[in-house]
């Protein structure tokens, strides 16, 4: 997983671009592969997306000095950011953080001019995967829901939360209960005539060590291997195959009132139209996308909140999600 | 308390301008202003009262066809959707022309 760079000026001849995998219904044409990605023809894509490696020198001379606006941005908590994403009409979009490279993103989403850093690592990916890929998928077309899911029975399963609920230790158990494993974080989602489809995004959970080191011998298996720790634990695991009909949302929050789960049907509308995974993205193409794709699903789909008490182990509550989905779903 | 229902308004058509959508859900109906990026949320019979209000020919008309598919005194129906398209306007979502063109 060697990030290997052209000197500055270099332009890499596609020619040479052996790898080819799918996310995020986007194929992907890179210079290697990308971890959690699928090596894939590409098939059933909806959009796709060639990766360019370059030099730090040429992404910012293909960026020039453009009148540019900040999208996005994270910071430290002494200011100093670690994560920005800016726009620039007519070049495209800027994603940076530090020790994971800069990336510009061409306006139609369909080309990345890629900068990682000069190490032998893998962990500059995670800009790419988490951030690089989904802005490209957004403009063309794909929305994206912040959200985790699973595979169930030819059905996807999708489970919205904020940060730090459980999402995808939720999906991780689940597959302790012969779901397979469709996105962590970010669900790509496409309109196909009159369903909504759901896409296998990557191959790689952020989940709590603790919570890992629990899970049944099936999700184990699903997630074997341990890329390393940072915030939490980097799995690389096995994605369900292709495309799934997306059956059934969850809300899931934690209550620490509630002595038991709660589950009944959600019909605020806000909920979906707030689960965008790129709400930075403020175009009006973008968002009418999100209102087509939430006002679908708020027709078709099955929506659920999903309370559970703060102390209820994520094996419970998988398995109440399973024997509701019976029913449900 | 409302201001009197100025029957001009009532006489014009109710047009949704290019850069506003709307979508139904269970519970209301999501507008989304595109040039603003914001959403506004509408109840159930409001919601209703502007989808009539894109397809009839006049807000009168709109009354007329609210009136009779909720079983409402047309007095009724005519100031609360004269009520409506006020906000509306003042929003930005909704233009009321007459029908000499002009905006009203």
């Amino acid at each position: 997983m060697t990030a290997t760079r052209p000197e500055s000026g270099a332009r890499p001849d596609r020619a040479q671009s052996p790898w080819r995998g799918r996310a995020f219904a986007l194929e992907i044409e890179a210079p290697q592969p990308l971890v959690g990605v699928p090596e894939h023809d590409g098939a059933g894509a909806v959009g796709i997306v060639r990766l360019d490696f370059v030099s730090d020198a040429d992404v910012d001379a293909l960026w020039g000095t453009p009148n540019s606006r900040r999208l996005f941005a994270r910071h430290f908590s002494d200011g100093t950011p670690y994560l920005t994403v800016d726009r620039a009409e007519s070049i495209g979009f800027r994603v940076w953080a530090p020790g994971h490279g800069r990336y510009l993103v061409s306006e139609d989403g369909r080309d990345v001019a890629a900068a990682p850093p000069n190490d032998s690592g893998w962990w500059w990916q995670r800009l790419v995967l988490a951030q690089v890929l989904p802005i490209a998928a957004s403009l063309q077309g794909i929305d994206l829901l912040h959200a985790s899911a699973v595979a169930v029975a030819g059905k996807a399963v999708a489970i919205t939360a904020e940060a730090g609920t459980g999402k995808t230790t939720l999906a991780a158990n689940l597959l302790d209960h012969g779901a397979d494993l469709l996105a962590d974080d970010v669900l790509a989602l496409e309109l196909a005539g009159t369903e909504i489809v759901a896409h296998p995004g990557v191959a790689l959970a952020n989940v709590d060590p603790a919570q890992h080191a629990k899970l049944g011998a099936r999700a184990r298996e699903r997630l074997a291997t341990e890329l390393g720790e940072g915030d939490k634990l980097y799995v690389l695991g096995e994605l369900a195959d292709g495309p799934h009909r997306l059956a059934a949302v969850y809300f899931l929050r934690r209550d620490g009132t509630e002595a038991k789960l709660v589950v009944e049907p959600e019909a605020d509308a806000r909920k979906l139209l707030g689960s965008s995974f790129v709400p930075y993205l403020d175009g009006p193409e973008y968002q009418l996308k999100h209102l087509d794709v939430c006002s679908r699903i708020a027709e078709q789909v099955p929506i659920f909140s999903l309370t559970a008490p703060v102390a209820m182990p994520p094996e419970e509550l998988a398995a109440a999600v399973m024997a509701h989905g019976e029913r449900a779903w | 308390m409302s201001e009197a229902v100025d029957a001009s308004v009532l006489a014009a058509q109710a047009r949704i301008p290019a850069h506003v959508v709307f979508r139904s859900f269970p519970r209301e109906t999501v507008v989304l202003n595109l040039d603003t990026g914001k959403y506004h949320g509408l109840n159930p019979t409001a919601g209703r009262m502007l989808e009539l209000l894109e397809k009839s020919e006049s807000v009168e008309a709109a009354a007329v066809s609210i009136a009779d598919e909720y079983g409402q005194e047309l007095d009724v129906i005519r100031r609360d959707l004269y009520d409506l398209c006020v906000q509306l306007r003042e929003r930005g979502l909704l233009e009321i022309v007459s029908n000499d063109g002009n905006a009203t």
